[in-house]
């Protein structure tokens, strides 16, 4: 698993993707799919998940975001979460998420981060800031 | 403060959210605080998930809770296979329903799997409810709602 001491991905350009409303049996699949849509859609190096207005995840919810992660990690791509919500950062405590993904505390620190990985790469600095929105469950 | 009742929904993904929202004002009703209603609606999301997920050929589940003033206790049955997490350890969990069940034993202080020789499974979840919040009178009485 990728974590916070390795770097695998040359991580120059990010895509910030929002999560809206719940997510659950009904909607979780349609989140991994906007997710990787979005990553086929921007061509992004690295993505960074806003769960910032989620307000309700479960274990279906760990299990799309998962599955996105590995095949965005398969196709070379980095993904991040940033900025849980309440709700989920409870489930990625008692599922141990954090030990599968890096998690900021504000999606502008996961940026950061892309941003300082892309100059330890000789890439070009900024980190393209572009959004997408999930049409979730409102 | 007694409530009890219960909700049939189709085995269809869309109704646990349907059941969160029914099961959320009763409780908020009920004068139950966030933190419970909150891990009360996490572990039902959880065991319905997996009612909708392993109970085929059940056309539908059920849903019943029943709350006093010292602990909330939820059943969730369908007629479909037998599933049982009883038995499965908690550091080895992959499937999905493995990480739910992981959940709901989190979340609530029983969690048990019953009914396979009757013809049904009913996860039967059980959280005590907090002695220095006991739950209010909120603004019914005693409320009685069946909805099946």
């Amino acid at each position: 698993m990728s974590g916070r001491d390795g770097e695998r991905f040359r991580c120059g350009e990010a895509v910030v993707v929002p999560v809206h409303g719940e997510i659950d049996i009904a909607t979780a699949d349609d989140m991994r799919d906007r997710l990787l849509g979005e990553a086929a859609r921007t061509d992004c190096a690295c993505m960074v998940v806003d769960l910032s207005r989620v307000e309700f995840f479960d274990a279906s919810g760990r299990r799309a975001l998962m599955a996105a992660y590995q095949r965005l990690t398969r196709d070379g791509r980095h993904m991040v979460l940033a900025e849980p919500a309440p709700a989920v950062s409870r489930v990625i405590d008692v599922l141990g998420l954090s030990g599968s993904f890096e998690v900021y505390p504000l999606v502008e620190m996961a940026l950061a981060h892309t941003r300082a990985s892309a100059r330890q790469a000789g890439a070009p600095g900024a980190a393209e800031h572009r959004t997408g929105r999930f049409p979730g469950m409102e | 403060m007694d409530m009890r009742f219960s909700i049939t929904l189709p085995r269809e993904a869309y109704t646990v959210a349907v059941m969160r929202e029914f099961l959320g004002e009763a409780l908020r009703t009920g004068g139950l605080c966030d933190e419970c209603v909150f891990k009360i609606l996490l572990a039902a999301s959880e065991a319905c998930t997996n009612a909708v997920d392993h109970g085929a050929p059940a056309p539908d589940y059920e849903v019943v809770a029943r709350v006093d003033e010292h602990s909330c206790v939820l059943e969730i049955a369908h007629k479909g296979q037998e599933f049982t997490g009883a038995g499965v350890p908690l550091p080895e969990l992959e499937a999905e329903s493995g990480r739910g069940i992981l959940l709901m034993r989190q979340l609530m202080e029983d969690v048990a799997f019953t009914g396979a020789e009757e013809g049904n499974t009913i996860v039967r979840l059980c959280k005590r409810l907090h002695e220095n919040e006991p739950p209010e009178n909120g603004r019914g009485t005693s409320p009685t709602v069946v909805l099946c």
